[in-house]
């Protein structure tokens, strides 16, 4: 094989995994990952004699409709001190459904501060 | 090495590099999509959970207590209850994915949970204890 046909071989990979590479980062860009809106939703729960309570949410209607989302459905649980759990879903829950869960410290009754629980599943 | 030998191997080197970087990137996306808790924000909302003395332990005391302390005494006096709540909180956020909670106090050392091999995420600080001393923990997330 000469040097020619070597870094002809060569460019021609590297012509191919660009294309590869272009057409990854393309989808990428056009499709995210569908839970990265939830990095922005604002959620605060509370427990108030052993039952959990959402205090506060962002508009949940609002934020479905500004990121393409057909539902969605919000729990908060915690663990050990409630068997009880609070759940509320807004809109429809039939497609595809994405989940994030993430933990935060709430207040409970006492001047307590326990850790909570908050899963959210998305339908799009 | 001759020439031709030459110019085969640079060619080879060259393609492994343009294929580990293409791999490199879609591992990173792919990845991406991992929902484990993130291992420093776990640990820290542990270390600052506060609840009464009574909660999780035999004492019929009121006061608040930091859950450190209680996993401090715990190792000190075997009463499980802190472990177990604990236990209970990385059962729920890790939802499936296999954890290591490693408590270091007065020289002796508790893992709780099964996590096994090369974690994905981990962390650990060291926590002042109400009593004095000092507890140290770690935690380790697997895939």
């Amino acid at each position: 094989m000469g040097f020619m046909e070597a870094m002809l071989s060569m460019m021609a990979v590297v012509l191919v995994l660009m294309a590869y590479l272009g057409s990854v980062a393309s989808t990428i860009t056009v499709t995210g990952d569908p839970v990265d809106p939830l990095e922005d939703l604002s959620l605060e729960a509370s427990m108030v004699e052993g039952m959990v309570i959402l205090e506060s949410s962002d508009d949940l209607p609002g934020f479905i409709a500004r990121n393409g989302y057909s539902g969605i459905c919000v729990t908060v649980s915690v663990p050990f001190f409630s068997s009880d759990y609070y759940e509320v879903i807004v809109g429809s829950m039939e497609g595809d459904l994405h989940t994030r869960s993430w933990t935060g410290l709430i207040p409970a009754d006492g001047g307590r501060s326990i850790v909570a629980v908050y899963g959210v599943t998305v339908c799009r | 090495m001759n020439k031709r030998g030459m110019t085969a191997f640079v060619d080879a080197v060259v393609f492994m590099l343009v294929i580990m970087l293409a791999v490199s990137v879609t591992v990173h996306y792919t990845d991406g999509a991992r929902e484990a808790e993130d291992a420093s924000a776990l640990l820290d909302d542990l270390a600052s959970v506060e609840v009464r003395l009574s909660d999780l332990t035999v004492l019929d005391d009121d006061s608040l207590a930091y859950l450190p302390d209680l996993l401090a005494y715990a190792m000190e006096t075997g009463d499980t209850t802190p472990i177990d709540y604990a236990k209970d909180v990385l059962d729920v956020s890790c939802s499936g994915h296999a954890y290591v909670l490693t408590l270091r106090y007065m020289g002796e050392e508790m893992r709780i949970g099964d996590g096994d091999g090369t974690p994905a995420r981990g962390t650990s600080m060291e926590v002042t204890l109400s009593t004095g001393g000092s507890l140290s923990m770690g935690l380790d997330l697997f895939s």
